[in-house]
């Protein structure tokens, strides 16, 4: 067994080795923060793998709670004075674990519905359909609690609703416009095609704005990011390879996805998913140059329309998620795009680009870690006073508005491009009376 | 470790604060000091003093020993167990008790991080001296217990200079006060400065007194490259004979420079032979006429390249480019074995020159960086400790700066080399030792017995 366990990780030996131990990362990683233990920062993981690389340990269930004990922000990898790019080095050991002790019972269960597009598809529009049942909903906008008791869901937490018709489904496959300058494959992602269709319509509405056509490919399917951070990199792999082909069928001029973690799997994660088979990692590079996330998009790309802006006045702060600011590193974008919103206030956070505890499925697994690290957010969000949080990622906005509903706090959570299609739509209106 | 003995301690500082299990245990075999990797048999974490103490006399009883631990950023082997027995993790221990502006003191508990104290104490214009390399990752409890030097030693001293009192549990159990926050607060044996320094052999530090200072008016920096290591080293003497003490004056040799690469500020050449990185603190005027008259120097002296530095942004890149080092060096191989040469400043440059054909002698890798305004040298080996080869080579290097610095009128040390203590001063430190900890629970070093 130890031999074993020793000869799934062996590739990282190197990368392991480079770690001096001195600790830095305990000043950034976000459960550190809150826990305190080696076990929680990547100091401590990272230790542990060296453990069972020298045959000291073995992959235990002990070894599969710590691995998951991280919610990939890299954080750590940014600190790291080494250049130890610690949350790989942890999702490669959550990798090995699943080869040595198989997956998660109830990942196991999601993941086999995820695998199946079809099926999915059809659970999450039943979900959708049938929510109401299970969902109560909450005065503010895309929040409800649990009814009934769910398995692997805490009921304190107050969730997003699923959307009653999904918004590939409200929308043909190509969406025309008069003189189009462009043409772009619209990468939704699963929390805006099922929950969040609001970010996804907007996303639409902007690029028509600009004369840009979309195209919203029918047979896409998630990104298979919770599926590798999970470690389960056989079937990450039959994600991308179906996405990729999805995608290169059209050729379009561009990929745009308005979800950091959607965006990075496009970027970064599936040419580096495809290290060892040149053939497919040209074609994933090939889909990763054409990709952008939505902000970054329409600033460094279309240099989007300034003039029909109108005035919309709110006071805004944005959270920066994880992979936005650290996995595409994609900051200034979304900003400029807020700052260039006539009568839009724009106030920042404290520490905008640190975890808000979300971490894809880490807050479904650690609830209550999940809700320490959100705390901070949530106290960081009070004291800017602003009306609206702006970010950039599904997860991230239903945690956020889980540590606002707990605070009672009023402020709304919106995705970037949601207050930009607003002002358009504020300056169309205008435009329309003084006609 | 005995069930017994664990319910035992359990007790004391409650069930979950007593890690054991492989796992757990493994987590703590590490702390930044290349291959002495070793696996304690428990981990305590007591909460206050009366923990510590009960802990203290239950292990003394049972004769298992103890090993003091904050962050374990220490690169001395300190916070990890060399033979078994427990670790204390002190980080439960880490209020700021009191900030005295009129006394100038702050009193705080041994898990205070040095970066959380800077912080609470340049509220109110105040600012604590020692800065160790690692300010974000090491303890004050660390900081006192290595009588840790600092970047900005050559103008405000060592952490010794700024222990007013502690509160230390002796081995025993027994809760012993020294000192205080009376500028004078001693009559007959100094037990602070002698406990100062003692590495966790001699007691656990529960409260610490420190001494606080006005922050400075105005910082600059200045960032200069030179083609020899001897031009800097000259410089640096010019530059102190001249009556200028700069808050921090710190070498970076060749290697080292390639090592940090592209951390360094932009403009600077990893090329360089050497470079110097100079802090000048203090009021406006002074400041200022400081400034000129070191860059006059460095000019005159032939350095290559000056980078002046003056916003805090500004000066926050040369010093990261400091920071940057030991990690950096970590990047070439898998180890670095970093000590300590300290000579006459009027000898440094016969060091560096010495250590580059010792390097050379042995086919090892040594950058040297450091304080070289106090003539503090740190010589860091790189290597990978799992190739007898180079581990021999390494050993021989060390003991080979050893005998030169002893030679040149200084003192040397290291993880990994013996005390070099000669027998009278090892028979001091043997019956201070012996009388303080007789069963040799806390922090059993190897050196001490060996002597």
């Amino acid at each position: 067994m130890m031999l074993k366990d020793k000869e799934l990780l062996k590739d990282i030996n190197d990368a392991i080795s480079n770690c001096m131990k001195c600790g830095n990362c305990m000043e950034v990683c976000p459960i550190y923060k809150e826990l305190k233990t080696e076990s929680a920062v990547a100091r401590g993981k990272l230790s542990l793998i060296e453990a069972v690389l020298n045959g000291n340990s073995e992959i235990t269930a002990g070894f599969d709670k710590r691995m998951s004990m991280c919610v990939s922000c890299k954080a750590c990898t940014a600190k790291c004075p080494c250049g130890v790019k610690a949350d790989e080095l942890i999702i490669r050991a959550r990798q090995a674990a699943v080869s040595s002790r198989g997956l998660h019972p109830i990942k196991n269960v999601v993941f086999k519905l995820l695998k199946n597009r079809r099926l999915f598809d059809f659970s999450l529009r039943m979900a959708g359909l049938f929510g109401p049942l299970s969902f109560k909903k909450l005065p503010r906008p895309m929040a409800t609690l649990l009814r009934f008791p769910m398995p692997g869901l805490d009921r304190r937490r107050v969730l997003a609703p699923f959307a009653a018709t999904p918004l590939r489904s409200q929308y043909p496959e190509v969406i025309k416009v008069d003189n189009p300058k462009m043409r772009v494959g619209f990468f939704t992602g699963c929390t805006i095609n099922y929950i969040y269709t609001d970010v996804g319509k907007a996303v639409i509405n902007v690029l028509k704005e600009n004369n840009v056509e979309v195209v919203l490919p029918p047979l896409q399917h998630c990104c298979g990011i919770p599926v590798f951070t999970s470690g389960d990199i056989e079937l990450a792999k039959v994600f991308a390879k179906h996405n990729i082909e999805t995608f290169e069928r059209y050729n379009f001029d561009y990929i745009v996805a308005s979800c950091g973690s959607c965006t990075m799997a496009f970027k970064k994660e599936y040419p580096e998913m495809f290290h060892d088979d040149p053939e497919m990692k040209e074609r994933a590079e090939a889909i990763a140059k054409k990709t952008y996330e939505i902000s970054e998009f329409l600033v460094d790309v279309v240099k989007f329309d300034k003039s029909k802006l109108g005035e919309v006045n709110v006071t805004v702060t944005m959270h920066d998620p994880c992979h936005m600011a650290r996995g595409i590193k994609v900051t200034s974008q979304p900003r400029e795009i807020l700052q260039s919103i006539p009568g839009l206030k724009f106030v920042e956070m404290k520490d905008a680009d640190r975890c808000c505890g979300a971490g894809g499925s880490f807050s479904v697994a650690h609830y209550d870690v999940a809700l320490q690290i959100n705390n901070r957010k949530i106290e960081n969000i009070a004291d800017t006073n602003a009306d609206i949080v702006a970010t950039s990622c599904g997860m991230c906005r239903m945690h956020i508005i889980d540590g606002l509903e707990r605070y009672k706090l009023p402020q709304d959570v919106v995705h970037v491009i949601q207050l930009l299609d607003k002002s358009y739509q504020v300056g169309a209106a205008k435009r329309t009376k003084a006609s | 470790m005995r069930q017994d003995l664990i319910d035992a301690f359990s007790k004391i500082v409650g069930a979950e604060h007593v890690l054991t299990g492989k796992e757990k245990l493994l987590d703590y075999a590490d702390a930044a000091t290349p291959g002495s990797s070793r696996i304690p048999d428990a981990i305590i974490e007591p909460a206050n003093t009366a923990e510590v103490s009960q802990v203290l006399a239950l292990a003394n009883a049972e004769k298992i020993s103890v090993f003091p631990r904050g962050y374990g950023s220490s690169v001395y082997k300190a916070g990890i167990s060399a033979s078994g027995g427990v670790i204390l993790l002190l980080k439960r221990m880490n209020s700021i008790l009191e900030i005295d502006t009129a006394n100038l003191a702050a009193t705080i508990e041994p898990g205070v991080l040095i970066a959380d104290l800077d912080r609470e104490v340049h509220k109110s214009g105040l600012m604590f001296p020692p800065d160790p390399g690692t300010l974000s990752t090491a303890t004050i409890g660390g900081l006192v217990s290595q009588n840790a030097t600092s970047m900005r030693s050559l103008k405000y001293g060592s952490t010794k200079h700024y222990v007013m009192g502690l509160e230390i549990v002796l081995a025993d159990g027994r809760i012993l006060n020294t000192g205080g926050k009376n500028v004078k607060d001693v009559a007959g044996y100094d037990l602070t400065k002698l406990m100062t320094g003692s590495e966790g052999s001699l007691g656990v530090f529960t409260k610490i007194i420190v001494k606080l200072m006005p922050a400075p008016e105005t910082v600059k920096c200045l960032l200069a490259t030179f083609d020899s290591l001897e031009k800097a080293s000259k410089t640096v003497e010019t530059i102190l004979g001249d009556k200028i003490v700069p808050s921090a004056l710190e070498l970076f040799d060749n290697i080292t420079l390639r090592a940090i690469g592209s951390e360094l500020p932009a403009g600077l050449s990893p090329d360089a032979a050497a470079a110097l990185l100079i802090e000048i603190d203090g009021i406006q005027t002074v400041v200022d006429s400081n400034t000129d008259k070191t860059t006059a120097i460095l000019q005159s002296h032939g350095a290559a390249k000056i980078l002046t530095a003056q916003t805090d942004e500004e000066i926050n890149a040369l010093w990261s480019a400091r920071r940057a080092i030991l990690p950096s060096l970590s990047k070439l191989n898998s180890a670095v074995l970093i000590a300590d040469a300290i000579v006459p400043r009027s000898k440094t440059s016969n060091m560096l020159t010495a250590i580059a054909s010792i390097a050379a002698k042995n086919n090892t890798t040594i950058a040297v960086f450091g304080h070289i305004g106090d003539g503090i040298l740190h010589p860091a080996i790189v290597y990978n400790p799992a190739d007898k080869n180079e581990l021999s080579q390494a050993a021989n290097s060390i003991n080979a700066m050893s005998a030169l610095a002893l030679t040149l009128g200084g003192k040397f040390s290291s993880s990994y080399q013996k005390d070099t203590s000669g027998p009278a001063e090892m028979y001091a430190k043997q019956a201070i030792k012996l009388s303080l900890d007789p069963n040799n629970i806390l922090n059993p070093i190897t050196r001490i017995k060996e002597g």
